[in-house]
């Protein structure tokens, strides 16, 4: 299985990181060099530099040989369109993206996007630590 | 732009609404008491809302950034079943990648502006020109010189490019549809419909390739 993953901030890179450590093929791709040197040493895998924003970049890094895509920068709508063009432009099987917005997550999935918010995640971690039952919404 | 389309929509009688995140534009647009303007993140389905969405008959996003555009217009569609998107794309690339991803309309600013220029550099002879279908068909008028080389070929023997039609001849004030045994003459004003990659092409042959006189 190869994973593309967009975007090395601390999520993408530990997302990278995890995935190379369980045995996948990985490429992670980002504009920036440092965020990319960021990686562990003992992370073998590719790496492309250049913005995931332009499909020369993702066709560059090997999108459509890709199993799935992890978009995971910092900017929600570039993750909707990494997400939207890996599934449609390249048969990418399976795209999930990084949701900044727990607000967004709804209509994100009337959209048909599979989608991760860490800020939902956390905020429910620390309620389920302190054994407060979960609000909904 | 949003600045002045909205001004242009305006006068002409057409309900305007503007969802910026920039105070400035924002305060210039508002002095229109027509136009309602929220000053808020364009992206966040809330503001989106409040700047009436489930109303709108076309949603148009003229951001900077290309994903900016895409979110908006996406919302538009799915949050608020919005019947038309129209987004501004910068990268060429995405023009026809937003359509496959059911934006209505993809207009390219570069692919528009860059055929624009060279054809205004390369023919001086273009006296009109308009694009139509998100810029995928152009128009134009042209200007017939003494030195083309088609003077007085019969048409059909022209080696137009396809998709290509002269669709009408303007000699002295009257105007010739055109069939295959007509031939064009100088100082004809011709009517050409093509696509834009056959433009270039479909001038030359009829202007020629030194046109600067």
């Amino acid at each position: 299985m190869l994973v593309l993953v967009a975007g090395c901030g601390r999520m993408g890179r530990h997302v990278a990181e995890m995935l190379f450590q369980s045995g996948t093929e990985v490429i992670v791709v980002d504009h920036s060099a440092e965020a990319l040197e960021a990686l562990s040493d003992s992370f073998t895998g590719l790496t492309y530099r250049g913005d995931v924003r332009e499909i020369t970049t993702l066709e560059e890094a090997g999108i459509e040989r890709a199993d799935v895509v992890l978009a995971c920068t910092g900017d929600e709508n570039a993750n909707l369109l990494v997400a939207e063009v890996a599934q449609n432009t390249y048969d990418v099987p399976r795209a999930i993206i990084r949701a900044l917005d727990p607000l967004k997550q709804e209509v994100l999935e009337q959209m048909g996007v599979e989608s991760v918010c860490p800020v939902l995640l956390g905020a429910t971690a620390i309620l389920e630590a302190l054994g407060l039952p979960e609000m909904e919404g | 732009m949003a600045y002045f389309l909205t001004k242009s929509l305006a006068g002409k009688g057409i309900s305007v609404s503007v969802l910026n995140e920039d105070m400035d534009l924002c305060e210039a647009i508002a002095r229109n008491p027509n136009i309602l303007t929220v000053c808020a993140e364009q992206t966040d389905p809330r503001y989106l809302a409040d700047a009436g969405a489930h109303r709108a008959d076309v949603t148009v996003s003229l951001a900077e950034d290309d994903a900016e555009n895409f979110m908006v217009s996406r919302l538009a569609k799915v949050r608020f079943d919005c019947p038309r998107t129209v987004a501004l794309v910068h990268d060429p690339t995405y023009q026809r990648i937003f359509r496959d991803l059911g934006i209505d309309v993809a207009v390219s600013v570069v692919d528009i502006l860059g055929s624009l220029l060279q054809e205004h550099l390369m023919v001086q002879a273009i006296t009109d020109m308009i694009y139509i279908e998100d810029g995928r068909l152009v128009v134009s008028e042209v200007l017939i010189p003494c030195t083309s080389p088609s003077l007085h070929e019969p048409l059909r023997d022209l080696d137009l490019p396809q998709n290509t039609i002269l669709a009408a001849i303007l000699r002295r004030g009257s105007v010739i549809v055109p069939r295959g045994d007509t031939s064009v003459e100088p100082n004809d004003r011709v009517v050409l419909v093509t696509e834009p990659k056959s433009h270039s092409m479909a001038l030359r042959i009829l202007v020629g390739e030194n046109n600067e006189e």
